[in-house]
């Protein structure tokens, strides 16, 4: 399998900055916007104010950029297809047990995976990856605000998904940096704490 | 001074972004043509303009003006971007079937303003849905241009088609709720 190219870390930093505006709030005074606005807005914060998805999708980036390519890019592909069947069975009222374990779960396993480098097979990967993308799914599409403007919700919903993802290949990128495996297996040392904490109510 | 029907030829190109659903198909389908192999494309192009067409014909004259329900193109719409997300160039008769389709589809929704100007706004209904499809392909093959180069860029519009699969499977679960509840 190829290597993935190094990118400068000017542009890993182009990228992360990219994200991190994307992820800018509304300002204040239009906190009431309704219809399209409000619904894009509502979905596109609704992954972001949840710290076991953000764990999770970020893990989920750096895991793919830890594998190299192509799951680096595989695995924002399989999660967001997945995760949306996940929230479909969510708003169609779909019962699925285990779900808040199964969201905490998923920080635990993919931290512990980046924690201990692991090299997993890219079916696996993306077999573990979705698996736990339909309890994320499920998870967001049982909490859908009623009013919200179903497309614009849908739209903002799945473009902050992919936006967590690219914080995390982001920050994967760190692997081709001295010392940034090191940093990276830290971080994944982290996510699985939180993950720990999630599951027994801690955080 | 307007000619007449000229507003409703310029409300029919804006008929895509106004109508998600629609501009999302046409999205997908763009894409869909700008990952394949570029002689096995020319075919699916002319598909695409013929089933249009058809499609267009079809809601004039035999379905007066009645659209087809939404979450059918949400369906085609999804298929096509499965279709853009699983391959890195899909076969050729797939791009050609799905072509088929959304043409079908995307020329029997469009716009409906009643007897008035309906001719003049289904036209320039068309005219927006084959640019949005023009621009999105060309985007893709622009993309696929510099892959020697930059082999990552291959799976930006796997990864856009991914996010459309996920938007139209959310929209056709918010289509079906109300039904299913009854």
């Amino acid at each position: 399998m190829p290597e993935i190219k190094p990118l400068t870390l000017a542009r890993g930093a182009g990228l992360l900055a990219l994200c991190l505006v994307c992820l800018a709030l509304p300002a204040a005074a239009h906190t009431d916007a309704e219809g399209f606005q409000g619904g894009f807005v509502s979905g596109f914060t609704h992954p972001l104010f949840g710290w076991d998805h953000v764990a999770a999708m970020v893990a989920v980036g750096i895991w793919g950029a830890f594998l190299g390519r192509p799951a680096i890019w595989i695995l924002p592909i399989v999660f967001p297809m997945v995760m949306a069947v996940g929230g479909a069975m969510g708003v169609l009222g779909v019962p699925l047990p285990f779900i808040e374990p199964g969201i905490a779960a998923s920080s635990i396993v993919i931290g512990l995976a980046i924690l201990a480098a692991w090299r997993a097979p890219l079916w696996l990967a993306a077999v573990i990856v979705g698996v736990f993308a339909i309890f994320h799914g499920h998870a967001h599409g049982t909490e859908l605000p009623e009013a919200a403007n179903p497309i614009a919700f849908a739209i903002g919903f799945v473009l902050a998904t992919g936006m967590l993802h690219l914080i995390g290949i982001a920050f994967g990128l760190l692997v081709d940096r001295p010392n940034g495996k090191i940093a990276l297996r830290a971080a994944g040392a982290v996510i699985a704490v939180m993950g720990t904490g999630f599951l027994f109510g801690i955080v | 001074m307007s000619s007449p029907g000229a507003e409703g030829f310029v409300r029919g190109i804006g008929h895509p972004v106004f109508e998600p659903v629609q501009g999302l198909l046409a999205a997908m389908c763009g894409l869909l043509l700008g990952r394949g192999e570029r002689r096995a494309t020319g075919f699916a192009w002319k598909v695409l303009l013929g089933c249009l067409l058809v499609g267009i014909i079809a809601f004039l004259f035999v379905f007066k003006g009645h659209t087809v329900p939404p979450v059918a193109m949400l369906v085609v719409g999804a298929l096509v971007a499965v279709a853009v997300a699983a391959w890195n160039q899909p076969p050729a008769w797939l791009i050609t079937a799905l072509a088929a389709l959304s043409g079908l589809l995307l020329g029997t929704n469009a716009v409906s303003t009643g007897a008035e100007g309906q001719i003049a706004t289904s036209s320039g209904a068309l005219l927006g849905a084959v640019m949005g499809i023009v621009y999105l392909a060309g985007a893709a093959l622009w993309l696929k241009d510099r892959e020697a180069k930059l082999p990552w860029l291959a799976y930006v519009p796997r990864v856009i088609a991914a996010w459309g699969v996920a938007i139209s499977v959310m929209l056709v679960a918010f289509e079906l709720r109300p039904v299913l509840a009854g």
